[in-house]
């Protein structure tokens, strides 16, 4: 029987009466160490592969007592504790500080071109409907610009005949649209795969889009992952909550996590109650997310089973009475008491 | 190591010129002293207030919820032959205590969750104090699982107790028995002294314990 220590020296097996049996020496720059302790679990492998009877794979030794077996002082260790402490904490508050940023961001940008898309949309229909009044762009804007670059044009339309150099400039502009659409697609592909990185919990339970908008409304993965439930329900309707404060008009029962396809699609009487589930979850997602970032797959647990309760719930609510289970996430808060029915 | 002037007290500064966290610097008979700003840190109020902090010179220190390290740079000034071990979870302050720790050859930044004391049981190791400030509702187990793993027998722990953070609905009055009662059930401590916080910091309270 052998027992493992991971130190900022290196590894080692240590078998009875104190015995060094292996030792796995790590760098002494302490930038190339801090990358090396990344490979003990690789090494621990190895060391069973090599045919050591491990106690338990958690190093169970203090790792200074052990690095003195091998010769090295107290403060030996110490100083070269702080230098390697200090590379694995830079490195990992990098890698902690800057992914959620690149999350808002991106989101923020995918906002932009949504926007600038529509924008230019409208003056695309518009002009090019002096020539082709009779296409529409449904609600698909792609296919309309698909369609038109086609140029396929009924024989009986009503619009104007142009010249080529007018038809010209009009597809030209109507290129760099949908050069924005294919920047759109590279962006949500891209938020995808980043947030299934910075906050796989959220993204899951959430899809990166709306996981990417809770993030950037909250100000980050940090200040998200200490939110409760109640904040996050309301999270993007802070317009809605002032108004609320201010003119003593019903809070709103939800924010951005409204646009959840579980939620939004649940007939209206049940969003509420659903939104709030759903909350509680994120929140414990986004903490998992911020401090340990491993999956964990039972954050849905009990969503069947809640949203049957919220449906039965719906069916029998005559039966109860009037305010249990409409509460909103927060204390109504009315300023005058008189305006409670003045709003109609 | 702490002198006190007049109403304030101070520590020798181990890096003559620094303040740490705008604290004032003063000089007696050639030597710098910064002050140790008693509603900063609770260390401090409870120094303020009397309580006994026996921390030597020499002794290896954790100290769980760090943050940027505001009490834990008035350690430093007395661990000449010391180390501390700064423990915290939030990216935030522990890059400001990074910082800090490259001026200062006796801190140690540890980027973690308190909660898992076996992630870095890599770098800690047995250690004469534990000092704990981390506003969490599950201290007193996170507390004991450090202890259980790091701490030194007879070896000395500070702890802040903040009883909002724990219950907010409770009594403080409450919150703190049942601390207490938590502490010592595990069969890890004798308590040696609790003080609240008054004035400086309210419905707050700090113990100190030795490990049995
Ligand atoms: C009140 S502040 C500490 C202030 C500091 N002790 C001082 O006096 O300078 C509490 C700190 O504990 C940290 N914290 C809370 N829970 C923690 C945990 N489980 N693990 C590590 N740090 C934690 C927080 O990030 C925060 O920085």
């Amino acid at each position: 029987m052998v027992q493992l220590a991971k130190t900022p020296v290196g590894f080692f097996v240590v078998a009875m009466r104190n015995q060094v049996v292996e030792f796995e020496e790590l760098s002494n720059q302490p930038d190339k160490a801090a990358e090396q302790l990344l490979t003990y679990e690789e090494w621990v492998t190895r060391m069973k592969q090599k045919g050591y009877d491990i106690e338990t794979d958690e190093p169970a030794l203090d790792p200074m007592k052990v690095a003195e077996l091998i010769g090295v002082s107290e403060s030996a260790y110490l100083a070269r504790s702080r230098e390697v402490s200090i590379a694995v904490a830079k490195a990992a508050i990098k890698k902690h500080l800057k992914r959620d940023l690149l999350v808002v961001q991106t989101v923020g940008a995918l906002d932009d071109l949504t926007k600038t898309t529509n924008m230019l949309m409208n003056r695309l229909t518009e002009w090019y409907g002096l020539h082709y009044p009779e296409l529409k762009v449904e609600e698909d804007q792609e296919k309309y610009l698909k369609m038109m670059v086609q140029g396929r044009k009924v024989s009986d339309s009503m619009g104007m005949d142009l010249a080529e150099e007018d038809l010209h400039i009009i597809m030209d502009y109507a290129d760099s649209i949908r050069e924005l659409f294919r920047r759109k697609e590279a962006l949500e592909a891209y938020l995808d795969r980043i947030m299934a990185q910075v906050a796989p919990n959220v993204h899951v339970l959430a899809g990166a889009n709306l996981g990417a908008r809770l993030i950037a409304r909250a100000g980050g993965l940090e200040a998200l992952s200490r939110m409760p439930g109640s904040t996050i329900q309301v999270l993007g309707a802070e317009k809605a909550l002032f108004k609320h404060i201010l003119k003593g008009v019903p809070p709103p029962k939800h924010g951005v996590i409204f646009q959840h396809p579980l939620i939004s699609r649940a007939p209206r009487e049940q969003r509420g109650k659903l939104a709030r589930s759903m909350a509680t979850r994120l929140a414990i997602a986004a903490k998992v997310d911020f401090y340990s970032g491993d999956l964990r797959p039972s954050l849905m647990d009990g969503w069947a089973e809640r949203v049957k309760e919220v449906e039965q719930g719906e069916t029998k609510k005559s039966e109860r009475s009037e305010n249990k289970g409409k509460q909103p996430p927060f204390k109504s808060v009315r300023v005058k008491r008189g305006d409670k029915h003045g709003k109609k | 190591m702490i002198i006190r002037l007049g109403r304030n007290i101070a520590t020798q500064n181990l890096v003559p010129g620094q303040a740490v966290y705008g604290e004032d610097l003063i000089k007696r008979k050639g030597v710098e002293y910064r002050v140790w700003e008693p509603r900063r840190s609770k260390v401090g109020a409870t120094l303020v207030k009397g309580m006994k902090f026996p921390l030597r010179e020499n002794h290896l220190v954790l100290y769980l919820g760090v943050a940027s390290g505001t009490t834990a740079s008035h350690l430093s000034d007395m661990l000449t032959k010391g180390m501390l071990f700064g423990v915290d979870f939030a990216p935030r302050v522990l890059r400001d205590f990074v910082l800090l720790a490259e001026t200062r050859s006796n801190l140690i930044p540890v980027f973690d969750t308190a909660n898992k004391p076996e992630h870095y049981r890599w770098v800690v190791p047995q250690v004469d104090f534990i000092v704990q400030d981390v506003a969490q509702p599950n201290q007193a187990q996170i507390l004991i699982k450090n202890a259980r793993m790091f701490l030194k027998k007879n070896g000395h722990a500070f702890v802040a107790v903040k009883s909002r953070s724990i219950d907010v609905t409770a009594k403080p009055g409450d919150v703190f028995k049942q601390f207490k009662q938590e502490v010592k059930a595990s069969g890890e401590f004798e308590i040696l002294e609790d003080i609240r916080l008054e004035p400086f910091e309210r419905d707050h309270m700090a113990l100190l314990l030795r490990k049995k």
